[in-house]
């Protein structure tokens, strides 16, 4: 259909594609970098070509504290999904079955929470920890994730929830189920696509969470990206080694992100935009 | 008669909600309790070590000094720097990220040959790390290392000490701000779009609209409240970039891009005086509400009334 | 002055499937013409078509005496009234309506005047500064009217403009649609699903079905003598019945008796002795009676001054029902042993299920 002027077309076409330029030579820069032996890296004009060298990455892997650091984000992110999504899924149900001021209010105090910036809750739960022995554990960094991953994934579950029809726990409600049968019986096996992607949106962020592990996790509980500013600091300028570590913690992200990004639209805009 | 059995139907109404609500208030209370203690009680603690001469560093007693780090907050020519800075950071991208964002929406809408592929491209920083997101732009912006200012050369342009003086630091972390979240204001932008009815544009094409018309007659008014939601959310996460100034400027030259939030980590973690770190955030906090007060009670409201459905 | 003439028009899509087939269809100047068929059968394809939303894939399509395959739409002095309406929600009343003006940068004075006019016909009057969140969908598909009267274009493009209104509206937009039209004097194509709009309202009823146009004609033409089966049982409700039939020995048999036929139809019925035909015939046409076919009722729905019988008959040892409409006053009940009497209105259609000329 000639609907519009090709120019349009076009023009938009072209913009995409230097947006998209844009977006990838940048990645692509890192990922030359991280394949560059030192001198290479610095040579001018830039090598586009050049002998790759996998150097960098033997040497990240060889660190032992790397290895640890992979070993600490593993288990803070996995923890701090699983324990999110305990308080959560009930959460969500709850508010998805309750009605009137009750569950708008809730709803609010929620999205609210999520909205306060990090460093507010940083400094006390700092001190917190000082006096609680806490810094410097997986459980402590655990703890305070849930801050956030909790109200993400109430906030992308309730629609999901609510997409569902309530027919379903209706009838198996006159049929006698109490609302604890509903939700495993019932409910749960329909959610489990959304419950995934919130999970894997949780996982990346703590994944990729930087503030609250810099702070309250120092030596032994070192995360990824804490790792990484720490070659950064104590290595000086071992760029190949940050390139190649860089890429490491990128894969992940985008391959979760990838396979969820439709859920996390919905998560993002978390019905706002619907209304 | 309306009069006299309006409160009664009302306390029905609640009645029926509280009846219908009971079953389910125990599957919340867990997690209301767990995020009120995270969250709440900290707030709390924040307010009351404001009041505090709490500082990790010297050995004298902690104090309770009132509004003594408020005062001095106002006095201090960093803090006051710092929120200078803040607004050039926060408000800084924000126009190209709406500009650039609702363009890759309407890119995005095409129907292109390879415009799977393209989206899938677009939303790449949505999930970058912003430790990475920061160190790949010091990669970019460091002389010799990154290839920004060799390939200005060859247009011939005599590139900058970009993170060396405190004008470009501020525009580099500005730039690595608009690579980060542009995607996220698309994505919004194209999510909104979607949800556009087809007739719309199909009538206004009858009646004789092009293009340009249809954008502004059509697409801009109906974005209206999407764009609200997305300036909202961003000024919000704008305190985000933390990382990205963390591995690009530290916060220099010069304390040059030192936003009011990095200033309170500096105060808190660097200079350990965690007491007056706490006046800063919260004032700093105060400071946001009020600028977006009006805002975000519209966007609450919209978004409770989803909530509400 | 504005004719629309389809000819040998066809669609097809990208992906191979046809919407529509050869289509040869004139819409004449001033003409309320309604296409109307079940869904996919093309009807709304055609209208986007002459409205210049879909590209014409074969056929020529004029409007007015100029060739339109590739005007754009708002060359084609034409307005179009959507199911949705698609009345812009961030506009008022009159802004919507004034919309198309304010795009021909029509100066406002004009608009307004535009505006006020369009509202008096429609009596939109006092909502023109709501919005249409505002407003009852009746008041929504007066607007969406508005926004095509305002124009002053030679023809109008309706598709199901009262579907989405509840029953008691319906009817009567639907008499206030037909006198707005006559009015105006503007060529209308009309889209709907429903045989009875399209009973009541168009000058002249095109059915469609799966892409092929079946029969274009006066409702009461289409009513009293459809072209083939199909047309015979979308017309109409309750729809007609069919009985299987066959002539053998000069006469028409039905359930194994004869049926009384005019001279010209047994004539016409000769060339299909032995083949296994189809007697159509519409629920009024039925009666009660002492003699015919033996049948036992199932059921009846009174309507008030009619009722609707359902009666169970044999055929060959095959359960049949047939449905009759009776006088209100009718006494029978369900469980009655009555007899059915074919004599009037009786349609014959062959083995492929066109209608055999009767002469009448």
């Amino acid at each position: 259909m000639k609907t519009r002027s090709t120019k349009v077309t076009l023009g938009l076409y072209t913009f995409g594609i230097v947006w998209g330029f844009v977006i990838v030579a940048p990645v692509f820069w890192l990922a030359l970098l991280s394949l560059k032996t030192p001198l290479d890296a610095f040579a001018v004009p830039p090598k586009l070509f050049f002998e790759p060298t996998l150097d960098a990455y033997f040497a990240v892997f060889g660190d032992s504290k790397f290895l640890a650091a992979i070993a600490n984000s593993f288990i803070i992110s996995v923890g701090s999904v699983v324990l999110s999504l305990l308080i959560a899924i009930p959460a969500a149900y709850g508010l998805r079955n309750m009605r009137g001021p009750l569950r708008y209010n809730s709803m609010l105090a929620i999205l609210l929470i999520r909205m306060v910036p990090g460093m507010v809750y940083l400094l006390p739960f700092f001190v917190l920890y000082k006096y609680l022995n806490l810094l410097d554990t997986h459980i402590g960094l655990i703890i305070v994730h849930l801050i956030f991953n909790v109200p993400l994934i109430i906030w992308m579950l309730a629609p999901i929830w609510a997409s569902i029809p309530k027919d379903l726990s209706e009838a198996s409600r006159i049929d006698g189920a109490t609302p604890l049968q509903i939700l495993l019986l019932v409910d749960l096996p329909l959610v489990k696509g959304g419950i995934l992607a919130s999970s894997i949106l949780a996982f990346i962020f703590s994944w990729n969470e930087f503030l609250f592990a810099l702070i309250l996790t120092r030596r032994t509980v070192v995360t990824l990206p804490v790792a990484i500013v720490n070659f950064l600091a104590y290595e000086g300028t071992e760029w190949g080694k940050i390139s190649a570590a860089s890429m490491f913690i990128i894969v992940p992200a985008m391959v979760f992100g990838f396979l969820v990004r439709r859920y996390m639209i919905a998560g993002l805009s978390s019905g706002a935009i619907k209304g | 008669m309306a009069a006299a059995s309006m409160p009664d139907t009302m306390a029905l109404v609640r009645l029926s909600y509280r009846r219908s609500n009971s079953g389910y208030k125990r599957f919340v209370i867990p997690a209301m309790f767990v995020i009120a203690v995270l969250t709440i009680v900290p707030i709390l603690m924040t307010v009351a070590l404001s009041m505090t001469s709490l500082s990790y560093l010297n050995t004298r007693p902690t104090a309770f000094i009132g509004m003594e780090n408020y005062v001095e907050l106002f006095r201090d020519q960093r803090f006051l720097n710092s929120l200078w800075q803040s607004a050039i950071l926060i408000f800084g991208p924000l126009p190209f990220q709406l500009l650039f964002g609702f363009f890759l929406a309407l890119t995005m809408n095409e129907r292109l040959p390879g415009m799977g592929w393209l989206r899938l491209i677009f939303i790449i920083p949505m999930f970058f790390p912003p430790i990475v997101m920061g160190l790949m732009w010091k990669v970019m912006f460091t002389p010799q290392l990154g290839g920004i200012n060799y390939y200005l050369s060859l247009i011939g342009i005599q590139g900058p000490l970009w993170l060396g003086e405190p004008f470009y630091a501020l525009i580099s972390i500005c730039i690595a701000a608009i690579w980060g979240w542009t995607p996220f204001v698309a994505v919004m932008f194209y999510t909104a779009m979607q949800t556009f009815p087809k007739d719309l544009y199909e009538a206004s094409r009858i009646d004789g609209a092009t293009w340009s018309q249809q954008l502004r007659f059509v697409t801009l008014p109906l974005l209206r409240e999407t764009a609200l939601v997305v300036i909202v959310f961003r000024i919000m996460e704008a305190l985000a970039i933390f990382p990205i100034i963390f591995v690009m400027t530290s916060g220099g030259p010069a304390g040059s891009t030192e936003t009011a939030n990095y200033y309170a980590y500096t105060a808190g973690f660097q200079f350990l005086k965690v007491g007056y770190a706490s006046s800063i955030i919260l004032t700093f906090l105060a400071m946001l509400f009020i600028i977006l007060g009006p805002a975000t009670r519209m966007l609450l409201r919209k978004v409770g009334a989803e909530g509400e459905r | 002055m504005a004719e629309i003439v389809l000819s040998n028009v066809g669609k097809v899509y990208p992906n191979g499937q046809s919407a529509v087939t050869d289509l040869n269809l004139t819409i004449r100047d001033k003409e309320f013409l309604v296409l109307v068929g079940p869904s996919g059968c093309g009807k709304s394809t055609i209208l986007r078509m002459i409205a210049g939303l879909e590209d014409i894939s074969s056929g020529t399509l004029t409007i007015g005496g100029r060739v339109a395959n590739d005007l754009e739409p708002k060359d084609r002095d034409l307005a179009m009234v959507f199911q949705s309406y698609a009345l812009y929600p961030h506009m008022t009343v009159a802004e919507n309506i004034g919309f198309p003006l304010r795009l021909a940068k029509v100066d406002k004075g004009e608009i307004d005047r535009a505006v006020r006019e369009a509202a008096r016909i429609l009596e939109l009057g006092p909502y023109l500064d709501r919005r249409p969140a505002q407003l009852s969908g009746g008041q929504r598909q007066r607007v969406a009217m508005g926004r095509a009267i305002v124009r002053k274009t030679s023809v109008y493009l309706l598709d199901e403009p009262l579907s989405n209104l509840d029953a008691k509206l319906r009817d009567q937009t639907r008499s206030e649609m037909v006198d707005l039209q006559m009015r105006l004097g503007v060529t209308t194509v009309y889209v709907t699903h429903d045989q009875v709009e399209a009973m009541t309202m168009g000058h002249r009823v095109a059915v469609m079905k799966d892409g092929f146009l079946q029969q274009v004609a006066e409702p009461k033409v289409l009513y009293n003598k459809p072209v083939n089966a199909f047309v015979a049982a979308f017309i109409g409700t309750p729809a007609m019945n069919f009985l299987d039939a066959e002539f053998v020995d000069d006469q028409l048999v039905v359930a194994g008796k004869p049926v009384t036929v005019t001279d010209q139809a047994r004539a016409n019925l000769r060339t299909h002795t032995g083949t296994s035909l189809t007697l159509g015939v519409r629920p009024e046409h039925l009666a009660l009676s002492d003699s015919g076919i033996g049948a036992e009722v199932s059921g009846v729905e009174w309507l008030g001054s009619d009722a609707i019988v359902r009666v169970r008959y044999s055929d060959r040892g095959a359960q049949k029902t047939l449905v009759l409409r009776c006088d209100g006053e009718t006494g029978v009940k369900r469980g009655d042993i009555v007899h059915v009497h074919l004599g009037r209105g009786i349609h014959v259609f062959d083995e492929a299920g066109r209608r055999i000329e009767d002469g009448t």
